[in-house]
């Protein structure tokens, strides 16, 4: 048993890559295709978020980290600035209505009023132009690049309280659930989990879209990244290589994120 | 080998997995009370498991909403599983025929074997919008919801301890009850319920323990909302526990940060609570078996 493992190891070397749920369909489709591609390099991938795949990076556990937010400075205090950053797609945060209060009229927000619902000043659907009802308001836990970026770009900090949030969720999935399954609720999850069930508003007079996160017309963008703890290892720039490349960048946009290159 | 070395070394080996077991709970503490350190020196320890607000985003790090809706899901679940499960041990010891018996056993076996997950998601199609529609709630998600999933996901648990408490009380007792005049009932009443009683109070302690340290199907329909409810007693509103909270944040957060490390500290109140519960659970089992001679 432990001869054919001793055997079967230096065959192929090994490439691992951890970190971010939000890319981590990117990240396991890329790897497929990569493997299928050749027999030298075999790339594994695992999630564990976006923090985890840093740290074992730092560690040396795993050799390329998935992220869905750039290293936080409390990460590089830790563990030293030798984080190499690799800019891989774009996705976007859309912000997303159930399907009733869409179809009531609320097509579009202004970033004020996401704010205002998200800060607990406007509580019923009625101030933005839809039936009486209370809005539920649904936000990311604590640590999600989806909620980090969200925070920042519409309320301003990705420290803000957001008082008007009713639950906080884990995942993207359970978001996209939690708001087809009410009919009063606003939420907002990663462009790659948009489809035609919810309500997707234009978000300052702009719809979310591969063409608007594109030209940078679409204000919630963001960039998703890989990391490599000091120069990536031979194996890891080939596969790094392979996910910025032609091949790697239809992945992508497969798996609903916007291209970078 | 003689019987004498090969005694030896079976006895050698027993002895070191009892040491494992011991010596992991030690590690566990020693983790933990580590990694935790660093939040209690910096945020202070009356304001970390007192403070009223848990807004990690912003560094902002107290305990007290946690542990209040920790409380209120773990009170008002056991309220159920002792509601429901207590009898039902009641029925399987003492009235059910082997027909039912056989049926009902293995029912209750297969309930135990439910992965938590599959909870969460019932809950979360099935509880969660029933809840809604049924009070007129914004979202199902809430400390009710959290409760009701979680009461009847122990009921299993519950049971089978307080079966075997009941099914251990010997015979000659209820016998002579029975031989005494008592109708079925009295003899439940008066004389086994009160001899099994030291296992039904160490079946509901360890059952405050498992409540309190459920994590999947908790996290998909509490809300997960670090917030006093208000008024503080309302369990219609969504609320966050201790698990859903470690489960919730721990995935994306920067190593090495205080918020990494008051997710520790969460972790260890945890801990030392189920702890307390569980060594007490021994000492009112000891203490009340010496009074019945149970």
């Amino acid at each position: 048993m432990l001869a054919v493992f001793l055997i079967a190891a230096p065959a192929s070397a090994a490439v691992t890559v951890s970190g971010s749920t939000t890319v981590m369909p990117l990240g396991e489709r890329c790897a497929e295709e990569f493997n299928d591609a050749q027999s030298e390099i075999e790339v594994s991938v695992t999630g564990g978020g976006s923090g985890v795949g840093i740290k074992n990076i730092a560690e040396d556990i795993s050799d390329i980290a998935m992220a869905s937010r750039q290293v936080k400075d409390a990460e590089k205090e830790t563990y030293g600035d030798n984080f190499v950053e690799f800019l891989i797609a774009y996705d976007a945060v859309c912000i997303a209505v159930s399907q009733e209060i869409y179809d009531a009229g609320v097509t579009e927000l202004s970033q004020d009023d996401v704010a205002a619902i998200y800060n607990g000043e406007i509580t019923n659907w009625e101030d933005v132009g839809s039936p009486d009802e209370e809005i539920y308001v649904l936000a990311r836990l604590p640590g999600s690049g989806t909620r980090d970026t969200f925070n920042k770009m519409v309320m301003g900090s990705d420290e803000a309280e957001t008082l008007g949030v009713r639950t906080y969720h884990g995942s993207n999935a359970e978001i996209k659930s939690a708001i087809t399954g009410s009919d009063k609720a606003i939420g907002y999850l990663g462009l790659n989990y948009v489809q035609d069930d919810i309500g997707v508003i234009a978000y300052e007079d702009v719809e979310p879209s591969a063409e608007t996160i594109e030209d940078t017309s679409y204000p919630l963008a963001r960039a998703l990244y890989m990391y490599t703890f000091g120069e990536p290892s031979e194996d890891a720039q080939a596969f790094l290589d392979f996910v910025m490349s032609e091949d790697g960048q239809t992945v992508a946009e497969d798996e609903g994120f916007v291209p970078a290159y | 080998m003689s019987r004498k070395s090969s005694d030896r070394v079976i006895e050698s080996v027993l002895f070191v997995a009892a040491i494992t077991s011991i010596l992991i709970t030690v590690l566990i503490f020693y983790f933990l009370i580590r990694e935790s350190l660093p939040a209690f020196r910096d945020v202070g320890a009356v304001d970390l498991i007192f403070g009223p607000k848990w807004h990690s985003a912003g560094n902002i790090f107290g305990m007290s909403p946690i542990i209040a809706g920790s409380i209120m899901v773990t009170l008002l679940a056991l309220f159920i599983n002792i509601f429901v499960g207590v009898p039902l041990a009641i029925y399987l010891a003492e009235l059910a025929g082997p027909r039912s018996r056989s049926v009902q056993k293995p029912a209750i076996e297969l309930l135990a074997g439910v992965p938590s997950i599959v909870y969460g998601f019932l809950g979360v199609l099935i509880l969660v919008a029933y809840l809604e529609s049924s009070f007129q709630m914004m979202t199902g998600r809430s400390i009710l919801a959290g409760s009701i999933l979680l009461g009847i996901m122990f009921i299993p648990a519950i049971t089978t301890i307080c079966e075997d408490a009941l099914r251990a009380v010997p015979k000659e007792f209820k016998e002579g009850s029975l031989a005494l005049g008592a109708t079925r009932w009295q003899t439940v009443r008066y004389v086994t319920l009160p001899a099994a009683s030291s296992g039904i109070i160490a079946a509901i302690v360890l059952n405050i323990g498992n409540i309190i340290g459920e994590t999947m199907a908790a996290l998909l329909v509490v809300g997960n909302l670090p917030r006093h409810p208000k008024p503080i007693f309302d369990v219609f509103d969504p609320g966050a526990i201790f698990t859903s909270v470690i489960a919730g944040e721990m995935g994306e957060v920067p190593h090495g940060s205080l918020h990494y490390h008051s997710l520790f500290a969460v972790g260890l109140m945890l801990l030392v609570i189920v702890t307390v519960l569980n060594i007490s659970a021994d000492l009112i089992r000891s203490r009340i078996k010496k009074k019945f001679g149970g």
